[in-house]
């Protein structure tokens, strides 16, 4: 007996034998022997079996002449007694295929899994808010007050609103007034993070990608990112919290920059200018440092008007401009590549 | 398959050529399947006949709710099995096969006569594969039922070597046999992982 490209032995000559009925009596007891080392070698004994009844039944396989068997069936079919064809209930009953259901499944499946999805919004309990120019407070299901600016968007679900008190800030500037008193804390969700309030009165504006959080009373809790582990910035009354989605990073301005920053420019005019002469320009007229980091940015000239914007406004529509960065800080503004 | 639809609507109206074609596609397998359980080629002929009968007189009552071919097979398996029970020499032969099989399992939709067609011909393919000599000991010890001392006798070659082409060929089907498990579970697998992607990406 030789061992070949299995990894296990199997002696295929003692089961033949075995099979074919002329196995000694040593030899069933070397059989008998393998059988018992392992569970396994019965498995394998009964495969071997079976694929030697199946190189029987393919010798027949190879040998049926189905047209002869045709002609004889013929016979038989001729004796068998004429049934009235009238009597006979048709149509037959559609055949379903296996692929058939199994399309069938998928679809079902699908339907499913839409339904599951869409459920809210179907049942009509996902409310969608829209803002218009006269800013009317809309009163949400706790009490709590939401005013929408022009074109800003926001929906929160119905049903579950009173266990989980979210709203979902789409896009634009909304004011919220939270009703206090509850145990679930109230959750301003945004694309990449969220704003928790503490207690509070709180303005949420959504620029671009990034995001400003205005305290208006209380305190509000401004996160880097979305799920339980993400970093909180705690906001006071009076300060703004930045949110930049390109660095994920969470700044504030205190309330003494915010004063400077709520002034707004009157009519500022700079033609082919160096940027570090409009910065040095902005931080005499704003009272608020404004720094270029980087001497080539320092030297980039640019033509500028604007009229009514914020510090903070200015700053971003420079920094769009250039496409570079800036950042808020306790010190000011910084604009850097 | 689609076919086979057409041709049973003709074989409710007595069409004896709509009936030849399907007779002349499923005997063979059919009648190999039941010669599988039953190692007897006439009853093997009549039960499987008997099948065709059953089909030819009652199509217009018969509620099929898988395809042609499985419900053939079911037929031929049930009746194979219930001679089985009724022939306890028959019974005692093939009893390795009777637990395989639970007769009671109309709504089994597979498809026993061509999956057992696909693999003896599978095992066919291999045989060919074989080297001369290792292919013609194995048809000498299956087909002609020589014992292995036989076979060394006529070949004049010694006993062990008969033993070494017998191991080699065995070998050989039983790992082509099992890749080919492995490949259809594969299949299976990657279908199902497919029908996956393609849900997720209509829901989004």
């Amino acid at each position: 007996m030789e061992e070949n490209n299995t990894s296990r032995f199997i002696p295929y000559d003692l089961i033949q034998k075995d099979l074919d009925g002329v196995i000694s009596a040593e030899e069933r007891l070397l059989l008998e022997r393998w059988l018992s080392e392992d569970v396994e070698n019965p498995k394998l004994y009964n495969e071997v079996r079976t694929l030697s009844d199946d190189l029987i039944v393919l010798e027949h396989y190879k040998n049926v002449d189905t047209n002869s068997q045709w002609d004889r069936f013929k016979q038989r079919l001729d004796r068998a007694p004429a049934t009235d064809e009238a009597t006979l209930p048709t149509p037959m009953k559609a055949i379903w295929k296996p692929w058939m259901k199994l399309v069938a499944a998928a679809v079902l499946l699908m339907i499913g899994l839409a339904c599951y999805l869409n459920f809210d919004r179907w049942m009509g309990y996902e409310v969608q808010l829209y803002g218009s120019v006269e800013q009317e407070p809309i009163l949400l299901p706790d009490s709590s007050v939401l005013v929408l600016h022009a074109g800003a968007e926001a929906s929160f679900n119905k049903r579950t609103f009173n266990q989980q008190r979210i709203v979902a800030l789409k896009k634009g500037k909304a004011f919220f007034d939270v009703k206090h008193g509850r145990t679930s804390s109230f959750v301003v969700e945004l694309a990449h993070n969220y704003v928790r309030d503490i207690g509070t009165s709180f303005e949420v504006n959504l620029l671009a990608e990034d995001v400003e959080v205005l305290v208006k009373e209380g305190a509000v809790a401004l996160s880097g990112s979305k799920g339980p582990s993400a970093k909180e910035l705690i906001l006071q009354k009076n300060e703004k919290g930045f949110f930049k989605k390109e660095t994920a990073s969470l700044s504030k301005a205190t309330p003494d920059n915010l004063e400077n920053e709520h002034k707004v420019a009157q009519k500022l005019s700079y033609t082919n200018e160096r940027l570090d002469n409009i910065c040095f320009d902005l931080t005499k007229r704003f009272q608020s440092n404004v720094i270029v980091v980087g001497d080539n940015l320092k030297a980039r000239k640019l033509s500028m008007y604007f009229d009514g914007q914020s510090l903070n406004e200015i700053v971003q529509i420079l920094s769009k401009t250039l496409n570079v960065k800036w950042k808020a800080s306790k010190k000011g503004y910084s604009i850097y590549e | 398959m689609s076919n086979d639809v057409e041709l049973l609507k003709k074989i409710v109206h007595k069409d004896r050529d709509a009936f030849e074609t399907i007779y002349k596609a499923y005997f063979c397998k059919l009648y190999t399947l039941s010669f599988r359980y039953l190692k007897d080629e006439a009853i093997a002929e009549e039960l499987t006949n008997d099948v065709f009968m059953m089909l030819w007189e009652n199509a217009g009552k018969l509620v099929i709710n898988q395809s042609l071919g499985a419900y053939l097979s079911r037929s031929v398996i049930n009746l194979s099995l219930t001679h089985l029970k009724k022939n306890q020499r028959l019974k005692d032969r093939n009893k390795n096969y009777l637990k395989d099989l639970n007769p009671a399992d109309d709504a089994d939709q597979t498809d026993h006569a061509t999956l057992y067609e696909s693999k003896l011909l599978m095992i066919e393919s291999i045989l060919e594969e074989l080297p001369p000599q290792c292919r013609k000991i194995v048809l000498m010890s299956k087909y002609d039922k020589m014992k292995q001392q036989e076979i060394a006798d006529q070949l004049g070659i010694s006993i062990k070597t008969v033993k070494n082409h017998l191991t080699i060929a065995y070998d050989k089907i039983r790992v082509a046999l099992a890749k080919r498990e492995v490949y259809v579970l594969f299949l299976i697998g990657f279908l199902f992982f497919s029908l996956g992607l393609f849900v997720q990406f209509v829901i989004i």
